[in-house]
């Protein structure tokens, strides 16, 4: 198990949109999915409410793995005002030569048509062996790419490690 | 005695409340001295014009009571007056009044006048006409009585000599109020009220009398007339105060309409210092209305030297401002100038802008019209409404909607959400709506105008991408054929309040993020009453505290509304229970007759290529459209190999007596048929 990062540091780094650090050696394990007892948070909004917005304030982390690779984290609701964020952090990362990217979506409560959107153009830009695996296991977000019917466009997987495999996966198709 | 004063002083308390405030002491000041020395240096003239202003306001006051009587009273006496002439020759424009009382009135004032300088006179005579017109005020004339020496007096002698008797004369009968001042000085208090009358015997009517005879008095007598005038300015003020009052409800009465357009025609013919000077002198009888100034002014207004000092002071007071002061004052005023141009101009503009923001919203909702019709609210046996509400934020624009007639009967339904917002999306809108429009009114079914739409608009979406929903329904075999492209399903409820549940899986993408679409759709039987609602994701989007609004609650609102409610009531009841509403929101609705049999899934389409007819997605599509899980390997063995000899096959679940049943057909360029040609099934696969 990876060693954790001060909590407030990486909270810090969030509200500044500047990569910590350690972010390298930071990624989460399916077991320490939660720090700091966020599990509690997704898990009961998960469970008592698919339609619950907001209970989570808006986040958005960059971590990179190695030069090809990040893994970029969106807690909270991706929607008209936060989707800009996620599509400058995709486009930046992949102008970095980051072109292996998991996008974790786990602790995302909710997304609109426009994150969507920001999705839509990302993989229209994936050229050659770029790739993005999105790891999401809530059912709101599986059901809004479900009826957006987008579900078969993009690679999602329930867990990040899943995504990860894809990205280096030798080259197949598409789930 | 004290009975008698009543009246009078009932007319003086009657004075509008306003006047009395509103005058300071400066202002009575000012208008004395210009009264005075409109009096002093124009003279007779001046003074009769003041007569005729007087008259002027005069005749608004017809019946004014108490005070009129007097003047009513004092006629009958006033007749072998010296005025005959000049009542006779009034007589005719004041009509059904005695005129000779009138001129009995003013011709007593002209004495009063000179001694007064007091607009009294003016007054009075009008009082004196008033009289006249409304004897019938009815109440007693304890006032007149003791006028009427006086007024009789005044007529007869015109003269310096005549003052003085109408002195005495007012001195006896002196109406309280008015005079009180000179009554005074004449004689002893118990005569103050007999001496108002005397001034007052005129005056006190005056207040009431009509304008008319005044005026002609100043015409024929021009001499006395003059003087008359020349007295109301400063000696009359009680009096002023009744005429203002008589003037005020004279508003009521237009039957002096007449005599005040006579009137009218007399001042105009006096010179301009006359002119000048009744232009003060109605303003002097509101100022000095107050009755305890009233002694006051009276002194004053018999002696005119006070004036002299009167202006002096104020000279005084003007050169002791200091210059910076004054220079303050310019700017003050050039500012005050300044500004209320600048106001003037600020408001033409204003007036021009708002006059342009409606041309504006006029062409906007022309536009918008173009954009979102007004559906017809019955398309056969179909209720339909539509409606759109823009966001409240930067998200507006973006939905569009339509609901038009087939040719063959049928309703066709288009709702639909261009990602982009604001203008910029548009002419997208415009341009998705129309294309799938065409493509539903050449006959084809709304699967495939939403796969020939996402063909042909992929292109020119330039990077926007477009959610929609296509649908038709026809009456008379009850069913509704739905296709959807990356956007909800329409919410269709039933008779029993429930709504039914579509199969999500395997959605078609939207229009325009580079894949195939319109490979979904789905046919509803709608045998018994329903809503169906078609709507935008923003319904359900929208936010009620910290939630979702979410199908659930619109299913809700839906069952609330009842089959009689309209789209825009739903969205308005949306707007109502949202806390936000980050995106627009457009619905359609149609609403069903029938009996009370539910809608059911007839049939479930999906068309599918080589790549997807082995896919995860479809095998868990052919699940949720309940087909057995040991049936499905089959079904989808068939249809890869169907696949793989044509391309692509469209795979339908038929729902059957509460089963269902999995068929293929080749269908894969669906679009270039109509709707009512469909292929007959190749294979079949049922258990």
């Amino acid at each position: 198990m990876l060693p954790l990062a001060d909590p407030n540091a990486v909270r810090a780094a969030r509200l500044q949109h500047v990569k910590p650090a350690h972010a390298s050696q930071r990624f989460r394990a399916p077991s320490d999915h939660c720090p700091e007892g966020k599990c509690e948070i997704l898990s009961k909004a998960d469970i008592s409410n698919p339609d619950e917005v907001g209970s989570v304030e808006f986040g958005i982390t960059c971590r990179e793995l190695d030069e090809h690779t990040s893994v970029i984290s969106v807690e909270g609701d991706l929607d008209l005002s936060t989707a800009p964020r996620l599509k400058w952090m995709l486009l930046d990362s992949l102008q970095e030569g980051r072109d292996k990217i998991v996008l974790d979506l786990s602790l995302t409560c909710f997304m609109d048509s426009t994150a969507l959107g920001v999705l839509v153009v990302v993989n229209r830009r994936l050229a050659g062996d770029a790739r993005l695996g999105i790891a999401c296991d809530r059912a709101a977000v599986l059901r809004i790419f479900e009826l957006s019917g987008m579900d078969g466009a993009f690679a999602i997987f329930p867990t990040p490690e899943e995504a990860l495999a894809y990205l280096h996966a030798p080259a197949s198709g598409a789930v | 005695m004290h009975r008698r004063v009543e009246p009078s002083e009932r007319v003086i308390r009657m004075v509008p409340a306003r006047a009395q405030r509103r005058k300071p002491a400066y202002a009575r000041r000012r208008r004395l001295l210009v009264a005075v020395t409109a009096a002093s240096a124009i003279g007779p003239l001046a003074c009769v014009s003041a007569a005729s202003a007087r008259s002027d306001h005069a005749p608004a006051s017809p019946a004014s009571g108490a005070p009129s009587q007097a003047a009513a009273k004092a006629q009958p006496e006033l007749p072998g007056s010296s005025a005959p002439k000049a009542a006779k020759l009034q007589a005719p424009p004041a009509g059904p009044t005695p005129a000779t009382g009138g001129a009995g009135g003013g011709a007593a004032q002209h004495g009063h006048a000179r001694k007064t300088l007091g607009g009294a006179q003016g007054k009075q005579s009008v009082g004196g006409a008033q009289g006249k017109q409304s004897p019938t005020a009815g109440t007693p004339l304890s006032a007149a009585k003791p006028g009427r020496p006086g007024a009789a007096k005044g007529a007869e002698s015109g003269s310096a000599s005549e003052q003085r008797q109408t002195h005495k004369g007012a001195g006896h009968a002196s109406p309280p109020h008015v005079t009180r001042a000179k009554a005074n000085r004449l004689q002893a208090a118990p005569a103050s009220a007999a001496g108002a009358a005397a001034a007052s015997t005129s005056a006190a009517p005056a207040g009431v009398s009509p304008p008319a005879p005044a005026v002609a008095t100043a015409a024929t007598v021009p001499v006395s007339a003059a003087a008359a005038a020349s007295a109301p300015a400063v000696s009359s003020k009680p009096r002023g105060a009744a005429a203002t009052r008589s003037a005020r409800a004279a508003g009521r009465h237009r039957r002096a309409g007449r005599r005040a357009a006579f009137t009218a025609a007399a001042a105009q013919a006096l010179p301009a210092g006359a002119l000048l000077a009744s232009a003060s002198a109605p303003r002097v009888v509101s100022v000095t209305s107050t009755a305890p100034r009233t002694p006051r002014s009276g002194h004053s207004a018999s002696s005119p030297s006070i004036v002299a000092p009167l202006a002096t002071t104020i000279t005084k007071i003007v050169g002791v401002v200091p210059t910076p002061v004054r220079a303050l004052i310019g700017a003050l005023l050039a500012l005050a100038l300044a500004l209320a141009v600048r106001s003037r101009f600020a408001a033409r503009r204003a007036r021009r802008l708002e006059r342009q923001r409606g041309q504006l919203l006029e062409d906007v909702g022309l536009l918008q019209a173009a954009l979102l019709p007004v559906p017809p609210v019955r398309l056969g046996p179909v209720g339909t409404t539509a409606a759109y509400r823009p966001a409240a934020g930067p998200a507006a624009g973006g939905d569009f909607y339509d609901v038009f007639a087939l040719e063959d009967g049928q309703l066709a339904v288009i709702v639909g959400d261009v990602s982009g917002h604001g203008r910029k999306a548009l002419p997208h809108t415009a341009l998705v709506r129309f294309t799938l429009r065409a493509y539903l009114e050449a006959g084809m079914s709304p699967r495939g105008a939403v796969q020939t739409a996402g063909a042909v608009l992929e292109r020119q979406l330039g990077g926007f991408f477009v959610t929609v929903v296509a649908a038709t329904y026809n009456p008379r075999t009850r069913i509704l054929v739905y296709s959807s492209a990356g956007h909800p399903p329409p919410v269709i409820i039933g008779a029993d309040h429930a709504a039914l549940a579509p199969v999500t899986v395997s959605s078609s993408p939207p229009i325009g993020v580079g894949l195939p679409t319109g490979t979904r759709q789905s046919v509803v039987s709608v045998p018994g009453r329903a809503q169906i609602c078609f709507h935008t994701d923003g319904v359900t989007e929208a936010r009620v505290a910290s939630e979702l609004f979410g199908s659930r609650r619109l299913t809700a609102t839906l069952v609330e509304l009842g089959p009689k409610g309209s789209a825009s009531e739903l969205l308005d009841r949306v707007a109502e229970l949202a806390d936000s509403r980050p995106d627009d929101m457009a619905a359609c609705l149609l609403s069903i007759e029938g009996n009370g049999q539910a809608p059911r899934a007839e049939r479930e389409e999906l068309e599918l290529d080589r790549a997807s007819a082995t896919s995860e997605r479809t095998e868990r599509f052919l699940l949720s459209c309940g087909l057995q899980a040991a049936e499905v390997p089959a079904v989808l063995h068939i249809a890869a190999a169907g696949a793989a000899r044509s391309g692509s096959v469209v795979l339908e679940v038929h729902h059957e007596n509460g089963r269902a049943r999995a068929s293929l057909q080749h269908d894969n360029l669906s679009y270039l048929h109509a709707r009512h040609a469909p292929h007959a099934a190749e294979l079949t696969v049922s258990r």
